[in-house]
């Protein structure tokens, strides 16, 4: 087995490289959308917690409108082409089950994702999500081969 | 297909009906909520164009006025040295806003490009407290502001408490804190800062007596690049960025900040900060093999 480097990647951050990395992270509510290009070889991973930015704070990857097109970003400036990219959505459990109608921030969260991943034409077949219920799962994410596992 | 009654024709009709009204419903709900976020990016541009004109002013100010006091030492004449140690005091002010500043705008950009991770380490936490305040001195005695420490904590290793924490964080905070609570403050008056800990959290309140904040306004402050004076008449300098980085820095470190203010009377800052459980260094390097086993889900 390869060997891999590693990185914990903590909410409202990005991680993006060329290198084989194992990322893991911790999810909830929050959603982590993994992206990986198979022709240049290079993946990245997000990790943010609510929805859309609300124009007030710093705009942070802590929002999903944000992190996305910065993890973008990141991956383009890697030469990653838009058409290659494979993504793969996962987190946004609902972890407060008492108030279902008031928030719905995981689900919110998963929209965010899917609206801006189909917008851009990045999701094809390979488009996979699924919810963790009601408890935090660890998320490995071994970039290399863009594959990843819930623990 | 199946024939079907009136009754059951109606059903099926009124049924695709409420069906289609739920979708327009959702996608009236979707729509506002795009036409929102829209709004809120617009805003948003307009004050980062006030933004860039005003720090541009405070890069370029202080440096104009570095060059020209730093030109003046240069042809001071020999017997004229008590002229140079003023000089060097405003040097030294302006100098020290600027990188005050200048720290502030890159943690920002930091901040903003998800770079920003907890580095935690025990920290002699007073001691921190202690070195702001030492760096503040300068300016608050200029404005003849007396800067109170209120150390409340008991128990540690003699006098020394030690917090797990981000260090670089926590200063950074306490910088910002201290300066806004120095800016809005009145001349000769003070500003106390008040440390108490409890089983798991450290609470810091920095108090001044100065101009206060009135209810409508304690919502918009932690706003990025908002400031409540924001006219060309401002007297008070700086970039607005200030509380949004302390309430996202604060965000990464599990903590929260609150305000309890009075226009006229002054106002409070005080921030909790929970201590960082022990951190796991990332994992271990070695056994990657565990984690992708054959019977684990891969996707």
């Amino acid at each position: 087995m390869n060997q891999y480097y590693q990185h914990f990647l903590y909410p409202s951050t990005l991680f993006a490289s060329k290198e084989p990395y194992m990322v893991k992270t911790i999810l909830g509510s929050c959603v982590a959308i993994c992206l990986w290009d198979p022709v240049v070889k290079a993946g990245g991973i997000n990790h943010y917690m609510l929805p859309n930015w609300n124009g007030n704070d710093l705009a942070s990857p802590k929002y999903g409108n944000i992190a996305i097109e910065k993890l973008l970003e990141r991956l383009y400036a890697l030469g990653c082409r838009k058409e290659n990219l494979q993504a793969k959505i996962f987190g946004g459990g609902d972890l407060i089950a008492a108030d279902r109608s008031a928030m719905l921030i995981g689900e919110r969260n998963i929209r965010v994702a899917r609206m801006i991943l189909e917008e851009k034409k990045h999701s094809d077949s390979s488009l996979q999500y699924r919810w963790p219920k009601r408890e935090e799962n660890p998320l490995f994410y071994r970039y290399w081969g863009g594959k990843a596992q819930i623990h | 297909m199946t024939n079907l009654s009136d009754r059951q024709l109606l059903k099926e009709l009124k049924d695709g009906l409420q069906e289609r009204t739920k979708y327009e419903q959702e996608v009236n709900m979707l729509s506002q909520e795009l036409q929102d976020v829209t709004k809120r990016f617009k805003e948003s541009e307009a004050l980062k164009s006030h933004f860039i004109s005003n720090i541009s002013n405070e890069i370029v100010n202080p440096f104009t006025s570095i060059l020209g006091l730093s030109k003046s030492i240069l042809q001071v004449e020999k017997n004229d040295w008590k002229k140079v140690v003023s000089m060097v005091a405003l040097i030294h002010s302006e100098a020290f806003n600027l990188d005050f500043q200048l720290r502030n705008i890159f943690v920002a950009a930091k901040i903003e490009a998800g770079e920003v991770v907890p580095n935690i380490a025990k920290v002699n936490v007073r001691n921190i407290v202690q070195t702001i305040i030492e760096s503040f001195s300068l300016v608050a005695r200029k404005m003849g502001i007396d800067i109170e420490f209120n150390y409340n904590i008991e128990y540690g290793f003699g006098k020394n408490f030690y917090f797990k924490t981000d260090s670089e964080k926590l200063k950074l905070i306490m910088s910002n804190l201290l300066n806004n609570a120095l800016k809005y403050s009145f001349k000769d008056s003070k500003v106390i800062i008040t440390m108490t800990a409890d089983e798991d959290s450290l609470n810091i309140s920095v108090q001044d007596f100065g101009t206060g904040i009135s209810e409508k306004n304690q919502k918009v402050i932690f706003e990025r690049f908002k400031r409540l004076d924001s006219g060309i008449n401002s007297i008070n300098r700086g970039h607005g960025l200030g509380l949004s980085i302390t309430k996202a820095l604060l965000d990464v470190m599990g903590g929260h900040i609150e305000i309890a203010s009075k226009k006229g009377e002054g106002s409070t800052f005080t921030v909790r900060i929970p201590e960082a459980k022990n951190v796991v260094e990332g994992f271990s390097g070695e056994g990657n093999d565990i984690f992708f086993d054959d019977d684990d889900e891969i996707f």
